[in-house]
């Protein structure tokens, strides 16, 4: 985009003004102060985005109220638009076309010719004022700020800044600059902490060097109290030794006395005064049982002697006593012939009624001959249910036969309905004819596609080949220095021609060849610009050419395939007359032929039911034979049993359950009967038998008696009979033992009498009372030396018992118990107050001995050494992990810094090479650190500076090379915008202000070229601009036939 | 007269109650084993005693760390050799650098069969009786170095350097038997902080029996005492005694980067499975060192990839009977070329080759690192200077260039 010409109609200081202006290069608009340069810039601003506050004008009246109003004109890719925008106060105006109408609204044309350079990019790098040009934060932020630093820092730089980032959360994470938080400090204090407490465990040893110092202590204190306990033991033992000593001393002592005054018997027998007691009173014992059994034998005798026995009925006591026993039975024979009397009439009650329903001619004959077993009955009901399963079979395949035959009648009429209604006669042949048309469609559609694909593209090319005929016309300065080149050939080659026939051919032939010089240089520059496009022109004609016949060709067979495709349903005349849409008529094929595809699936199930219902009907027939034998089958077999043939299933199963249950009751009944019989036959031999032997007994009472009370009778005596005898028996025993056993008690006292006298004549007495006197003595001396003899054991053993001591004879004679004994009681007391203490220093010892082992079995010092150690090997797993981390910083920030240096933004480049350019190579480049939107500047020493540092001009030159190179970048992305600077260049000194003056020339000349408008006030620079073949524009200096009247 | 066999245990470097070093994020069941590693250890070295039935026990310096201050290694110390002594064995011990006499607690009651070597209360030499019989005359090496100095005019290399210190020398005979070599003793218990060895010459047996229980990865492979059995004639000869739960492992492969992670896996698990059991051993505790061909894989830069990776390797090794449970403490990479592939960042090649000609600087040391850094002052400078006293440049190393992999996304990709 470039301005042609700035038209204002009223803004600010301006009234009607018309400024024309070069499209290329720098433009210069000179005036002095308060000319309205300022506003001229603001009147630009104004008419591409919208008028700010007015300026203030001459009349203070009006402020806040003036009306602005003015236009550009502008040119855009060869056509130029006049842009007007008017605003009164506040409002910033709408911008309106003039002398053009177009259908795209004014504001959307002018947008789209500001490329979306929004209004705050244009101030900021567009349209620079002095103010604006020192201020960087225009450039540090939104957009602006991403065209200089990239919107993104590239795949290296984030990774620099993600390893950085990385790296200090890592470092921070061990240990923080100031050493305060971090694993490490926890680490370390962790340490502290257990060597502090191990360094508290100490104490424990100080602890167990007391404990053995006591242990020590008690243990020579019990050692001397055992030393005590051990002399005071000694002496108790001599004194016990004496006591337990005196007493078996002195019983030997009286022992020995006594036996010397009893006289010495010899021979005498050993117990011999007990063994004559105890004979004496076997005898006595023996006479007395003897004389008692006499009497008793007497008695017994008299008692068996008083018994009274009947000899006739004890002679037939074997045979009435199995009588008897047949008592009970005879009369539970009578209960049993009665029931079995009853059993037999009941069966035959029962069994007449049952003949009687069967008819008269049902005789116990033809009962008795009729077959029941299981087997006939399973054969009768076996066909009867063969019969009625082929009758139910024959009846269901015949429903179904009907249902079938319905079904299939009723979808027959559908289809053919369906048929007639789509106009075809056959389902198949329709959904073939369908499918074809489709494909045909489908081919019609693509084609239509290729044919606007096609269209599309030589579109474009015509396009891209106007452009290209457009941009052909080189600029008319080349079309000026071609012809001064072609000129000054010509006149140089006449020169020559006159030179060299004249003066000198050499002479002539150096002019000659600068015409051709001349002549080749203009050739040549033609050819260079000429030939590209030439090439390209013809190249996309060729492309338009071939695509164009392959339009043709495809619209040809296009207008083929819709004449060959003939939609159903409608007329083939109206298909190519009417424009139709060939989506719309797929989608009406594609319902046809789903119509027809349904009406087939109908007609193909039709046909199965069809196919479904003969074989039903096949196996009807089949059906009916298979009745026909089990019906045959039925009729014999009643036949056979004697039942009519037109008999029912019910009729002849009632009637062979009455066959059965009759059969079965004529049977029961000649049970019966016979059962009564044979009973009745056993009652009569018994009675028979009863009779007889009543008369063997008593030949007068016995014909008269029943015989259930003949036996009950004879029950009564034979328990008599049997109790009389039973007495007699136990009496007779009685009498023979007792005299047995007064013979052996006789032999008793004998016996004895004679051990008793042998006796008396071994002890050598004669009387009972010497015996007694002898038996005594010799019993007093046994005794008193069995005394001795226990004595001396004693003392022997008290002797034994006390090794170390000696029996002192002395000592024994003046021995007093009770001084003794007083002696002992003294020394046990202090035994066991030493014992007492000895216990006490044991316990005492226990419990330091348990402290020491509990201290020395203490392990918490090992827990906090391993905890301690665990806590070293983390330290140094993180040290080392810190270490790492800082030695990967080191590397990292020397990386970042030659990263910084080197792997800048293209835009930070450019702007270095202009500000080198700016600042005559003093400053060599221009670079921000990583993910910090700060400009820093390298000097041609090498050092950095940041823009803080740099001088007013400097700062200016740095951020004027930053807007030039943010302006370089858009313009190579197709984005041409005007640059407005006003007075810029007044903080430069001399020689970078012609430097600066320069690069502007030459950066406005650059490519296509840029447009620069600069705004100034100083003619020393405008001056400058001048020298340098650029055309001024003045402003007015007076004013008052283009301001408003104040 | 031919001497009479004897036969005693050899032992040094009990280190009672001192805890190993170099390890962390050890599993609770496994904790206590650990702990009382050393403790369990000088019980088996008693047991063994009473088992093989020898005649006495040598301990030759280091009993405990006298910097622990334990109450309780002494006691267990004293524990142990009383047992022995209840059994008839007699214990010869001497002082070493971490436990010197005047660390001894004098509370600390040993039976008279328990003689510590140099001290007031232990005249030297010792002999030591059998049915009233001199089988054995020992003797601090302070006492007999003369004697062999100027037997031979080469003398024995005793002190062949600063870990022979205070051997002890034992003739098998009386002292008035005629000497079997020409130093008059037939073997030198040598004391220090070496690992196991033994140095024959000529007719004198040096043996050092290594620590009883390794202390750190340093002391690697099985630890134990030396049953010494003198015949009647000849050399004495060496049994070694396991005795220590722990037991420390390196093992080092050497891998190329084309290995995939389940070969690497399966090479470290073939490596573990070749390391001889040994019936002591309760957990072995692998050392890895991994040299790499080329750029290790990120398989082993991430730390959870690199720990499951280790515990698969560990996991069951083949012919690892007895039972024992191994886990792996350390894993060291080592890459002997440099140079990352051309599919690398250039970021990250220029990253790696600027951290080698950093790390590769003469004089770079950890301390320099941290003197060039923010904390080379503040309150725990001193922790720092010590914590990074004992590290190892290639640790560093390694740790550096595992975080370029993890920071640079091309490097990412390489290793993928």
């Amino acid at each position: 985009m470039k301005l042609r010409e700035i038209q204002i109609d009223r803004f600010g200081v301006w009234n009607d003004l018309t400024l024309p202006i070069h499209s290329g290069g720098v433009t210069v608009v000179y005036g002095p102060n308060e000319a309205g340069k300022t506003t001229l810039l603001q009147f630009i601003r104004g008419v591409l985005y919208g008028y700010q506050r007015a300026p203030a004008g001459r009349n203070p009246r009006l402020v806040g109220h003036e009306r602005m109003s003015g236009s550009l004109l502008i040119e855009e890719a060869g056509r130029t638009h006049r842009f007007h925008r008017a605003a009164v106060g506040v409002l910033r105006g709408n911008p309106c076309l003039i002398g053009e109408e177009t259908a795209q609204p004014a504001g959307e044309l002018l947008e789209q010719m500001l490329h979306g350079i929004s209004e705050h990019v244009f101030n900021s790098v567009f349209s620079i004022e002095l103010r604006e040009l020192q201020e960087l934060a225009g450039l540090s932020s939104g957009e602006v700020a991403e065209h200089i630093y990239g919107t993104s820092l590239g795949p290296e730089g984030r990774d620099l800044l993600a390893a950085g980032r990385n790296i200090d959360a890592g470092s921070h994470r061990l240990i923080d600059p100031l050493q305060q938080s971090g694993e490490l400090v926890r680490l370390f204090e962790q340490h502290d902490e257990l060597s502090s407490r191990l360094r508290s465990l100490e104490s424990a040893t100080q602890q167990h060097e007391e404990l053995c110092a006591r242990r020590d202590d008690i243990e020579q204190e019990i050692a001397e109290l055992k030393r005590r306990l051990g002399g005071i033991q000694s002496q108790l033992r001599g004194h016990l030794f004496l006591e337990r000593a005196w007493g078996p001393w002195n019983r030997l002592q009286e022992c020995e006395r006594e036996l010397d005054s009893l006289p010495q018997i010899a021979g005498f027998p050993e117990h011999g005064l007990e063994r004559l007691h105890r004979l004496e009173s076997e005898i006595a014992e023996a006479r007395e049982c003897r004389d008692r059994l006499s009497a008793e034998i007497k008695e017994l005798r008299a008692q068996w002697k008083a018994l009274p026995v009947d000899d006739a009925f004890r002679r037939h006591a074997a045979t009435i006593k199995g009588l008897v026993a047949q008592q009970s039975w005879l009369a539970e024979l009578d209960e049993r012939i009665a029931q079995a009397q009853q059993s037999a009439d009941d069966a035959g009650l029962a069994y007449e009624a049952v003949r009687e329903k069967l008819g008269a001619d049902c005789t116990e004959n033809r009962l008795a001959n009729f077959d029941t077993a299981p087997l006939s009955r399973e054969r009768l009901f076996g066909t009867a249910e063969s019969f009625r399963g082929a009758l139910a079979r024959r009846g269901r395949i015949r429903r179904e036969c009907r249902r079938l035959a319905q079904v299939c009648r009723r979808k027959t009429v559908a289809v053919r309905d369906g048929l007639k209604s789509l106009g075809v006669e056959s389902a198949e042949q329709a959904l073939a004819a369908s499918r074809r048309r489709l494909d045909d469609l489908q081919r019609i559609a693509r084609l239509e596609l290729h044919e606007a694909d096609l269209q599309r593209r030589l579109g474009d090319v015509r396009e891209r080949l106007t452009e290209a005929v457009s941009h052909n016309d080189l600029p008319t300065w080349v079309y000026i220095v071609l012809g001064v080149f072609c000129f000054s050939g010509i006149v140089l080659a006449g020169w020559g021609l006159i030179t060299g026939v004249s003066t000198s051919w050499i002479a002539g032939g150096v002019y000659a060849m600068l015409a051709l010089t001349c002549a080749g240089l203009a050739w040549g520059i033609r050819q260079h610009f000429e030939v590209h496009t030439a090439e390209r022109v013809a190249a996309l004609n060729s492309r338009a050419s071939k695509w164009h016949t392959q339009l043709a060709q495809t619209q040809d067979t296009l207008r083929q395939l819709k004449l060959d495709a003939v939609i159903p349903n409608q007329p083939a005349d109206q298909a190519l007359s009417v424009p139709r849409d060939t989506a719309a008529l797929v989608r009406q094929e594609l319902l046809f032929a789903a119509e027809i595809e349904e009406l087939a699936r109908h007609e193909s199930r039709v046909l199965d039911l069809k196919e479904r219902l003969r074989e039903r009907r096949r196996k009807l027939d089949a059906a009916h034979r298979e009745v026909g034998t089990a019906r045959s089958n039925w009729g014999d077999l009643t036949r056979s049993l004697g039942m009519p043939e037109n008999v029912t299933f019910a009729e002849a199963s009632a009637w062979w359950e009455r066959i059965v249950a009759a059969k079965a009751g004529l049977q029961r009944w000649s049970q019966a009967e016979e059962a009564a019989a044979l009973l009745r036959t056993i009652r009569h031999s018994i009675h028979d038998r009863l009779l007889e032997t009543s008369r063997k007994i008593d030949q007068s009472a016995a014909e008269a008696k029943d015989p259930l009370v003949l036996l009950a009778e004879w029950q009564r005596r034979l328990d008599d009979l049997a109790l009389v005898r039973n007495k007699r028996r136990l009496l007779r025993r009685l009498m023979r033992d007792k005299r047995r056993e007064a013979a052996e008690f006789q032999s008793l006292v004998a016996d004895a009498e004679m051990r008793r006298n042998a006796l008396l004549v071994q002890g050598g007495a004669t009387t009972r009372d010497e015996f007694e006197q002898r038996a005594r003595a010799l019993a007093r001396r046994t005794f008193l030396e069995d005394q001795a003899d226990d004595a001396q054991r004693d003392l022997e053993h008290v002797s034994r018992s006390h090794s170390d001591l000696a029996i002192v004879e002395e000592d024994l004679q003046a021995f007093q118990a009770e001084q003794n004994a007083e002696c002992i009681e003294t020394l046990k007391q202090e035994a066991a107050d030493l014992e007492h203490d000895i216990e006490a220093a044991y316990e005492q010892l226990g419990g330091i001995k348990h402290s020491i082992d509990l201290l020395e079995g203490d392990d918490e010092g090992a827990r906090i050494r391993f905890e301690r150690e665990q806590t070293a090997a983390r330290i140094a797993q993180a040290a080392a992990e810190w270490c790492a981390l800082e030695v990967s910083a080191q590397t990292l920030h020397d990386l970042r810094q030659q990263f910084e240096r080197t792997q800048q933004p293209a835009t930070l480049s450019e702007a270095s090479h202009l500000l080198r350019q700016l600042t005559c190579g003093r400053y060599i480049n221009v670079w921000s650190p990583l993910e910090d939107r700060n400009l820093h500047v390298d000097d041609d020493s090498g050092r950095s500076l940041s823009l803080d540092a740099l001088s007013r001009g400097t700062k200016e030159q740095l951020l004027l090379a930053v807007r030039l190179a943010v302006i370089g970048d858009l313009a190579y992305k197709g984005i041409k915008l005007p640059l407005l600077l006003d007075d810029i260049l007044v903080n430069f000194d001399e020689r970078r202000t012609e430097a600066a003056a320069q690069l502007l020339l030459d950066w406005a000349n650059q490519g296509q070229g840029h447009q620069i408008l600069f705004f100034t006030c100083h003619p020393h620079l405008a001056r400058l601009f001048e020298s340098r073949g650029v055309e001024l524009i003045h402003l007015p200096a007076d004013q008052t036939a283009t301001r408003l009247a104040g | 007269m031919p001497r009479e066999p004897v036969r005693f245990l050899h032992a040094a470097r009990l280190m009672l109650d001192h805890q190993l070093r170099g390890l962390l994020d050890l599993p609770e069941p496994w904790q206590e084993t650990v702990r009382d590693a050393a403790s369990i250890a000088f019980d088996r070295l008693i047991d063994a005693c009473l088992d093989h039935q020898v005649d006495f026990l040598l301990v030759t310096g280091d009993s405990f760390d006298a910097r622990d201050g334990s109450l309780r290694a002494q006691a267990a110390l004293a524990r142990g050799l009383n047992r022995l002594a209840e059994h008839g064995i007699p214990s010869y011990l001497c002082c070493g650098n971490s436990d010197p006499w005047n660390s001894w607690m004098p509370q600390i009651r040993f039976a008279p069969e328990v003689h510590i070597l140099g001290t007031p209360d232990c005249p030297e030499p010792c002999i030591v009786l059998r049915n009233s019989r001199v089988i054995a005359t020992i003797d601090c090496v302070r006492h007999v170095e003369q004697a062999m100095s100027s037997v031979e005019s080469g003398g024995v290399p005793i002190h062949e350097d600063s870990s022979s210190r205070n051997p002890i020398a034992i003739r098998m005979s009386g002292p008035d038997s005629p000497a079997v070599s020409g130093t008059g003793f037939d073997y030198l218990a040598q004391a220090g902080a070496c690992p196991r060895r033994t140095t024959i010459d000529g007719s004198l047996t040096m043996h050092y029996p290594g620590p009883l229980q390794g202390a750190s990865s340093a002391d690697s492979g099985i630890c134990g005492a030396t049953l010494v059995e003198v015949p009647a004639e000849g050399a004495p000869q060496l049994t070694l005694i396991p005795t220590a739960p722990v037991r420390w492992e390196d093992l080092t492969l050497h891998l190329t980067t084309a290995m995939s992670p389940d070969e690497i896996v399966e090479q470290m698990h073939w490596a573990a499975g070749q390391i001889e059991p040994s019936p002591a051993e309760q957990l072995r505790l692998l050392t890895w060192d991994l040299y790499f061909h080329g750029s290790p894989p990120l398989l082993l830069a991430d730390p959870v990839s690199r720990r499951r990776a280790i515990e698969a390797a560990c996991n069951n090794p083949s012919g690892s009977a007895p039972p024992a449970i191994t886990v792996a403490t350390h894993l060291h990479v080592h890459s002997f070329t440099e140079t990352l592939q051309d599919t690398a960042s250039p970021l990250a090649r220029d990253f790696r080759r600027q951290l080698d000609a950093k790390l590769s600087e003469p004089g770079w040391s950890p301390a320099q690192c941290l003197a060039e850094s923010a904390l080379c002052s503040g309150p725990w400078q001193t922790a720092m200077e010590s914590a990074l006293a004992g590290l190892n440049r290639d640790d560093v190393a390694w740790e550096a260039k595992r975080l370029v992999g993890k920071w640079f996304a091309a490097a990412e990709e390489l290793s993928a």
